[in-house]
C-alpha cells in the first residue's frame, strides 16, 4: 500500500517536473541572463552591452544579470564563457581579434569551437593618429620619415598581441617601416602618451582616438571604406597602404546550447542591432556598430585565425 | 566663462540634485567604509542607473558617491583598523591608535573635515586651473612615472625607520608577489605555478583586504579583549578638533592636498600612493617625527586630506584630455561617453553648463559630507560597543564577499585568506605589511614603466640611461628620491639633536 | 620572541620565497624575465644584510636583548578562526555563498564566544543580521552575484 502510494507520488512529480521542463522550454528564458562581461564595469566593452540592454529589455521581459569576470586582457571572461552551463542562461561579449590572438598564443582554456556565436556588433577600425600639432600630415609623411629615419620614429600601441599589435606586424610585413614600438597597457595610457609627446604616432581604435579628438589629428582609417564619424579622413588603402584592421565587438554562448535558444538569442540581437533608436545611441556613444550574423562571424573569425597563426609564434 | 556660474548654481539647487547629491554621499560612505567595497565598485554600480537620468543629474550623483566612498574608508580604518578603501590605508597609522587610546570621536571627525578640505581643495584646482595642469599630466610619461613610483617605494625608508633592511625586503616581497600573473610584456603567464587562474595575478584589492583586514581580525581574536577599544567621547571633541586643525595642522592640510591634487592628475597613481606620499612628507618635515603613528591628528589628517583632494586632481585631465587619473574617474568617463559627451578643453565651453554644474556639486558635496557625516560617525562609533568577537566575525565574512565581487573569482577569496595569515605572521616577526602592501601596489607600476623605457631606449641607440634622465621632471624625481632615501639618517640626527635639548 | 630571532625568521622566510619564485621562472624571456630577476637579486641582498645583523646583534648581547613580543596571544583562538575561514572559503563554491556563509557564522560565533550567557541567541542573531543585510545590500540593492552552490 504505501510503496504503491510512494510510486504513484514519484510517477506525479515526475510529470510534473517534465511539464515544468517542457513549459518552461517554450517561453526561454524565464529567468534573468547571465551577461559575462571580460573587461572592466564602465569601459567600452561594458558600455555597449549596457546600451544594449536597453533595447533586449524591450523585447525579453527577463533582465541581463553582469557578470564582470576581467583580466588577463579579457582571456579570463572568454574562458568562463566557454566553460559556463550550456542551459542558454549564460551569454557574453567577445572581442575579436582578442579572443583569436590568446588562443593561439596564450594556452588560453578555450578554443575558436568552444562557442557558438550569436552575432557582431561593432566594428571599431583602428586608425593612425598623431598630435594636432604635429609635423605629419599624411600616412605617407609618417612612413617616408620613417624610413629615412629608421628607429627615430616613435609608435605606440595598446597591448602585446593586441588587435594593434596584429597590425603592426602585418604593416611591418607589408611595407619597410622600421620605428621604435612602445607597448600601452590600454588606450587611455597610450593617449596620454601621444599627447604629453613620449610617442609620434599611434595605432588606436576609432572608439578610443575619439576621446581626445581635440587633440589628435587622425590621418587614417584602416577600414574599406571611410568612417560615418571622420568623413574627411581617407582610409589607408586610398593612402597607397593596403592595410585593413580592426576590433570587433560580439556576443556568443558556449557551445553546445539548444538550437532553440541559440535561435531565440540570435533573433532578438538581430532585431536590436536593426532598431534605429539603437544605432542612434551607439552613434552618440561614440561605438561604430556593424551587424554580422553568428555563421558570418564564425567564418570571418576562422579567416582571421590562419592570419593570426601566421603573425605570431605559437605556444 | 561666468555665464556658466549662475545657471549651474540653479541647476544644484534643483530638489532632484540635492536629494541625489545627500542619497550618493550617504551611499558611498556606508560603500566606502565596508570593507570589500571600494569606491570604484560603488561607482562603477551606480553606472547603469544613470542611462535613465539625465547627463547632469547622473554626474553628480557619480561624484557624490565617489566623494563618499574615499572619505567612508576612513571610518573602518580608524574604528577597526580595516581600510576601508585602498586610499585609507595609510588612515590605520594614526586612526588606529587614536580609536585604541579613545580617541575614536576625534579622529572620525578630524578624518571628516580633513576629507572635505582636501576634497575642496582638489576641485578648487579643478575649476581654476585645469588646463594647465591637464598640459602638467601628461608630461609624466615612462621615465617620470618610474621615478616617481621608485619614490613611493623610497618612502618605506621614512616609514620603518625602525628597522630600514626589513622594510626594504617587505616591499621586495610585495613587489614579487606583484609579478604574479600575466608578463605585460610577452603575454606570457608568468609564476602561476601551474595553476591556470593565477594568470589574473593578484589584484591589489583582495591583498589589501587581507593584509589589512583579515590579519586584524586574527590580531583581535587572538587579543584577550573583551571589545575593540575604550571610547570615551569627550564633549566639544568637534569644536576642539576644529581648532587643532585650524591652528598647528595648517601646513600639514595644505601640503597633504596639494599632493593629493598632483599625484591624481597622473593617469595611474590614485589615491592610495597620494594618501601614503602626503603621510611620509607630513612625518618627514615634522619637528618630532617619531609622534607619527602614535595616534596624533596629524597623521589622520595628512592621509585624508590627500586621499579626497585625488578626487579633483582626477577629474582634470579626464574633463579636458579624455584621460582617466583614477580608477572611478575611468568609470565616470565611460558613463560620459554612453550619453555622448565629448571631454576635452571645450567641455567648459560647448557643454559648460553641465561642467559647472559638476564641479559646483563637487563643492556642494563636500560640504554636505560633514553634517551627513557627523551624523553616520554617530551610529558607526556604536559598533565599539558590539563584542570584538561578532565584530571579528562579521569582517571575515564581508571581505569575503567583498573581495569576490571585484571580479567575481573565488580566486580573490583565496587571495584574502593567504595574504591575511602572511600579514599575520609578518607582524609577529616584525616584517612591514605596510610596505609589503605599497610594494603590491607601486610594482606592476614600476614594471609597465620599466618595460616602456626599455622599449623607448631603442630610439636613443639603446641607452636606457638617456631614457631614465630624459626630462628635468624625472631628475627632479631621481633628486626627492635620493633625498627620501637619507631621511633615516636626517631623522636619526634630529633625533640625537632632540635629546640633546631635553 | 628576540629581536635578532625575528630578523632571522624574516629573512629564511623571505629567502624560501625567493627561492620558490626563482625555480617557476620557466621560460620566461627580455624583460618579463629580468624585472623578477632584479628583484630577486634585491631581495638576495637585503635578506643577506639582515642575516649578517641578525647574527652579530645575537653575539653581541646573549640575553640582554630587547624582546618585541608585547601582548599575549590565545594562540587556539587565532587557529580556530583561521580553520573555520579556511573550510569556510572550501565551502563557498561547494554550498553556495549564503549558505557556507550561515554556517560560519553561526559555528565561529558558538565556538569563540567566550561569554556562557545567551550563546545559542547571540549567534543566531549574528548569522540572521549579517546574511539579511549583505543579501539585501548585494544582491537587492546593487545587484551583484554572489558565488552559487548548491543551495543559494
Amino acid at each position: 500500500m504505501k510503496a504503491r502510494f510512494l510510486a504513484k507520488m514519484l510517477l506525479v512529480t515526475a510529470a510534473l517536473f517534465l511539464a515544468a521542463g517542457g513549459v518552461s522550454y517554450a517561453k526561454y528564458p524565464e529567468k534573468p541572463v547571465n551577461m559575462i562581461i571580460a573587461f572592466t564595469a564602465g569601459g567600452s566593452s561594458d558600455v555597449q552591452a549596457r546600451i544594449m540592454q536597453k533595447y533586449w529589455d524591450k523585447h525579453v521581459n527577463q533582465a541581463w544579470t553582469f557578470i564582470y569576470k576581467t583580466g588577463a586582457g579579457g582571456a579570463i571572461g572568454f574562458g568562463e564563457i566557454a566553460m559556463s552551463k550550456k542551459d542558454g542562461y549564460s551569454i557574453g561579449g567577445i572581442n575579436i581579434p582578442h579572443i583569436v590572438i590568446q588562443a593561439v598564443t596564450q594556452k588560453a582554456q578555450f578554443k575558436l569551437e568552444d562557442f557558438d556565436y550569436i552575432c557582431q556588433v561593432v566594428n571599431d577600425p583602428q586608425t593612425v593618429a598623431v598630435r594636432k600639432d604635429s609635423r605629419f600630415k599624411s600616412v605617407k609623411e609618417i612612413f617616408d620619415h620613417a624610413k629615412a629615419n629608421p628607429g627615430k620614429l616613435k609608435l605606440g600601441l595598446v597591448g602585446p598581441n593586441s588587435g594593434h599589435h596584429l597590425m603592426f606586424v602585418d604593416v611591418k610585413k607589408k611595407f619597410d617601416f622600421p620605428v621604435t614600438e612602445v607597448f600601452y597597457k590600454g588606450a587611455a595610457d597610450q593617449n596620454a602618451a601621444l599627447l604629453g609627446g613620449e610617442i609620434d604616432v599611434m595605432f588606436g581604435n576609432l572608439n578610443d582616438v575619439m576621446r581626445s579628438l581635440e587633440e589628435m589629428r587622425i590621418v587614417g582609417v584602416a577600414a574599406e571604406k571611410r568612417n560615418d564619424f571622420l568623413p574627411d579622413v581617407p582610409t589607408l588603402r586610398e593612402a597607397g597602404f593596403d592595410v585593413l584592421s580592426d576590433i570587433r565587438r560580439g556576443f556568443a554562448a558556449p557551445k553546445g546550447i539548444a538550437a532553440e535558444h541559440l535561435a531565440f538569442l540570435r533573433d532578438v540581437f538581430k532585431k536590436i542591432c536593426l532598431d534605429p533608436e539603437y544605432l542612434k545611441d551607439m552613434r552618440v556613444a561614440g561605438q561604430p556598430s556593424e551587424y554580422l550574423d553568428g555563421p558570418d562571424l564564425l567564418k570571418y573569425m576562422i579567416s582571421l585565425d590562419a592570419v593570426v597563426k601566421a603573425a605570431f609564434p605559437q605556444k | 566663462m561666468n555665464e556658466f556660474f549662475m545657471p549651474a548654481l540653479l541647476n544644484l539647487c534643483d530638489p532632484l540634485n540635492i536629494f541625489l547629491m545627500i542619497a550618493g554621499l550617504t551611499g558611498g560612505i556606508i560603500i566606502g567604509a565596508l570593507p570589500g567595497l571600494t569606491a570604484t565598485m560603488g561607482v562603477a554600480l551606480m553606472v547603469p542607473v544613470t542611462f535613465a537620468m539625465d547627463t547632469t543629474s547622473g554626474l553628480i550623483m557619480l561624484g557624490a558617491i565617489y566623494a563618499g566612498a574615499i572619505y567612508g574608508g576612513s571610518n573602518s580604518a580608524c574604528l577597526i583598523c580595516t581600510p576601508g578603501t585602498p586610499s585609507s590605508v595609510a588612515t590605520t597609522f594614526d586612526g588606529w591608535p587614536m580609536c585604541q587610546a579613545g580617541k575614536a570621536d576625534k579622529a572620525l571627525i578630524a578624518s571628516l573635515l580633513t576629507s572635505a578640505f582636501g576634497g575642496m581643495v582638489g576641485v578648487a584646482f579643478l575649476l581654476c586651473l585645469a588646463a594647465p595642469l591637464a598640459r602638467f599630466a601628461v608630461k609624466f610619461g615612462g621615465p617620470e612615472s618610474f621615478w616617481l613610483c621608485l619614490f613611493g617605494l623610497s618612502t618605506i625608508a621614512v616609514m620603518s625607520s625602525g628597522n630600514m633592511l626589513k622594510g626594504l625586503v617587505s616591499g621586495a616581497i610585495g613587489m614579487l608577489v606583484a609579478t604574479v600573473g600575466l608578463d605585460p610584456h610577452g603575454a606570457a603567464p608568468r609564476f602561476t605555478f601551474g595553476y591556470y587562474p593565477l594568470i589574473q595575478g593578484v589584484e591589489v584589492i583582495p591583498a589589501m583586504i587581507g593584509l589589512f583586514s583579515f590579519s586584524q581580525v586574527l590580531y583581535l581574536i587572538g587579543s584577550y579583549k573583551p571589545y575593540i577599544a575604550q571610547y570615551n567621547p569627550t564633549p566639544g571633541a568637534f569644536g576642539q578638533v576644529v581648532r587643532e586643525l585650524a591652528g598647528k595642522c595648517k601646513i600639514v592640510l595644505l601640503r597633504s592636498s596639494l599632493i593629493g591634487t598632483l599625484v591624481g592628475m597622473l593617469p595611474g597613481a590614485g589615491g592610495e600612493i597620494a594618501a601614503i606620499i602626503a603621510y611620509n612628507e607630513s612625518k618627514r618635515w615634522d619637528k618630532n617625527p617619531d609622534r607619527y603613528g602614535t595616534g596624533i591628528i596629524e597623521g589622520v589628517a595628512s592621509s585624508e586630506c590627500a586621499n579626497n583632494a585625488v578626487i579633483g586632481g582626477a577629474l582634470i585631465p579626464m574633463l579636458t584630455l579624455g584621460i582617466p587619473g583614477s580608477a572611478v574617474a575611468a568609470v565616470m568617463l565611460g558613463a560620459l561617453l554612453a550619453k555622448g559627451i565629448q571631454p576635452g578643453f571645450k567641455v567648459f565651453t560647448a557643454t559648460g553648463d553641465l561642467a559647472y554644474t559638476f564641479i559646483f556639486s563637487q563643492f556642494a558635496v563636500n560640504l554636505l559630507m560633514i553634517p551627513i557625516g557627523l551624523l553616520l560617525i554617530r551610529l558607526m562609533v556604536r559598533l565599539l560597543s558590539i563584542r570584538l568577537t561578532f565584530v571579528a566575525i562579521a569582517i571575515v565574512m564581508l571581505s569575503v564577499i567583498g573581495s569576490y565581487s571585484i571580479r567575481n573569482s573565488v580566486l580573490d577569496i583565496w587571495i584574502v585568506l593567504v595574504f591575511g595569515l602572511i600579514g599575520y605572521i609578518c607582524n609577529r616577526i616584525k616584517l612591514d605589511s605596510g610596505a609589503m602592501a605599497l610594494g603590491i601596489i607601486l610594482g606592476p607600476m614600476i614594471e609597465e614603466n620599466f618595460g616602456k623605457c626599455v622599449s623607448l631606449s631603442k630610439a636613443v641607440d639603446g641607452s636606457i640611461l638617456r631614457v631614465f634622465m630624459d626630462s628635468s621632471i624625472a631628475m627632479l624625481l631621481i633628486f626627492l628620491t635620493l633625498l627620501s632615501l637619507c631621511t633615516p639618517f636626517i631623522l636619526n640626527r634630529k633625533r640625537r639633536h632632540a635629546q640633546k635639548h631635553l | 620572541m628576540r629581536k635578532s630571532t625575528s630578523d632571522l625568521v624574516a629573512a629564511v622566510f623571505a629567502l624560501a620565497l625567493s627561492g620558490l619564485f626563482f625555480l617557476n621562472t620557466g621560460d620566461l624571456e627580455g624583460t618579463g624575465l629580468n624585472y623578477p630577476l632584479l628583484i630577486l637579486a634585491f631581495m638576495v641582498l637585503c635578506v643577506l644584510a639582515l642575516i649578517f645583523s641578525g647574527l652579530r646583534a645575537r653575539q653581541r648581547a646573549e640575553d640582554g636583548e630587547a624582546r618585541i613580543d608585547a601582548e599575549p596571544v590565545a594562540v587556539k583562538r587565532v587557529l580556530i578562526i583561521s580553520a573555520a575561514s579556511l573550510l569556510y572559503a572550501i565551502f563557498i563554491p561547494i554550498l553556495g555563498f549564503y549558505a557556507a556563509s550561515a554556517l560560519f557564522l553561526f559555528g565561529a560565533a558558538m565556538v569563540l564566544n567566550e561569554s556562557k550567557v545567551r550563546r545559542l541567541k547571540a549567534a543566531c542573531l549574528l548569522t540572521a543580521i549579517m546574511c539579511l543585510a549583505v543579501w539585501a545590500a548585494f544582491a537587492k540593492l546593487l545587484g551583484v552575484p554572489t558565488p552559487e552552490g548548491l543551495f543559494y
